[in-house]
């Protein structure tokens, strides 16, 4: 732009400002008051929000510490769930008699199972054994989650009817998603 | 002693009024947020002028203008709690009305309704050429209008403007120059004959 083009718009500026102000109606501001009294404000309460952010935290921290003590528990349970197949197993128990078990619980989650003393023969049947160095005796089971329970049960019948003094190894079951493929792998 | 001269004070001599009127805009904003209408009223007072001129000249309807400033007041009243200080109380307060006169022209728009001539607020004297001025501010598009009304008549910086309309700095730069050079062309078009 020229210093002229530039002068035209500093004097049309300063023009607009000196001609182009007007008036606010005389009763325009009394009319806005009246309306603004009729509805007044709600005080604003300062302590509201400090004590709503405090109260939302202490129900975050309350339902993560619930969230954590059920997540314990369940794996308490499970735990203990899988000592005690485990000590059932030992004893020849049925895995049909354990299953019936869990059904009857139905919130009980089992994300593992261990069954002690599977014939490695029959277990190789399978899934080709890897070698664990560091697990000698144990394996786990990846299993799809459709397959989970027949294969859990033909462990424990394995397991049940194994003959004496027969190699055997203790495998973990693990559930798998479905589209998984069952396989033996170290612990 | 300072405090028995303090409470001896005759009561006459404690002017609120005065006090509201010296005191800074955020300030009356955050009284008016508590629920103080009286430091309300002291903003309503202090810029009804400038937000019946940026409405006027942006929706060129005296009665347009005087229900955009009376709706963006009420608007403002009601969501003064909202404002947090982080912007001039100035900019919010003509986003708000600007947004009512940018509605008004939208209802225009839709419904076609028809411009009968070029208003000229009250108190215009048409002998001289602000006449002409303002007759041409009128045919710019609004956008254009409302750059201009904005920076030259209101005063706005360019990042106040910007904030009021909503746009960015350099949209309302553009907008500006253009506008000023359309009503340039134009006044210096009616001077021609």
């Amino acid at each position: 732009m020229t210093d002229n083009g530039h002068t035209d718009h500093d004097q049309l500026a300063r023009r607009l400002h000196d001609q182009g102000q007007a008036q606010a109606p005389p009763g325009l501001a009394g009319d806005v008051m009246r309306q603004v009294r009729a509805e007044p404000r709600r005080p604003q309460r300062a302590w509201l929000r400090p004590v709503a952010l405090c109260a939302t935290v202490a129900v975050l921290l309350l339902a993560g510490i619930a969230g954590l003590t059920r997540i314990g528990g369940s794996g308490q349970s499970s735990s203990a769930g899988s000592a005690a197949e485990t000590h059932s197993a030992a004893r020849g128990a049925t895995g049909a008699d354990k299953l019936q078990g869990q059904r009857a619980t139905p919130d009980a989650v089992v994300p593992e199972r261990r069954v002690a003393g599977v014939p490695a023969d029959k277990l190789a049947t399978l899934s080709q054994l890897p070698f664990c160095a560091a697990q000698a005796h144990s394996y786990a089971l990846r299993v799809p989650a459709d397959r989970y329970n027949s294969v859990s049960r033909q462990l424990q019948a394995w397991a049940a009817a194994r003959p004496a003094g027969a190699p055997a190894y203790d495998v973990q079951i693990r559930r798998a998603a479905a589209s998984a493929r069952l396989a033996l792998t170290c612990p | 002693m300072a405090l028995p001269r303090l409470l001896a004070a005759p009561a006459a001599t404690y002017d609120g009024r005065m006090r509201l009127q010296d005191a800074s805009d955020e300030w009356l904003a955050k009284r008016a947020a508590r629920g103080d209408a009286d430091a309300f009223e002291q903003l309503v007072l202090r810029y009804q002028d400038r937000l019946y001129t940026l409405a006027l000249r942006v929706t060129l309807s005296e009665p347009d203008a005087r229900d955009c400033v009376q709706e963006g007041l009420i608007s403002a009243w009601r969501a003064i709690d909202r404002f947090r200080g982080d912007a001039r109380f100035s900019t919010w307060i003509y986003r708000i009305v600007l947004r009512k006169a940018y509605d008004v022209l939208d209802r225009r728009k839709r419904t076609a309704e028809p411009m009968e001539e070029i208003v000229i607020a009250s108190g215009d004297r048409p002998a001289d050429d602000r006449l002409d001025l303002i007759a041409a501010l009128a045919t710019l598009e609004p956008d254009f209008r409302a750059a201009v009304v904005a920076c030259d008549i209101i005063g706005m910086s360019m990042d106040e403007a910007a904030a009021a309309l909503e746009v960015p700095a350099g949209t309302v730069k553009s907008r500006l120059h253009r506008g000023r050079s359309r009503l340039a062309a134009d006044l210096e078009a009616h001077r021609a004959p």
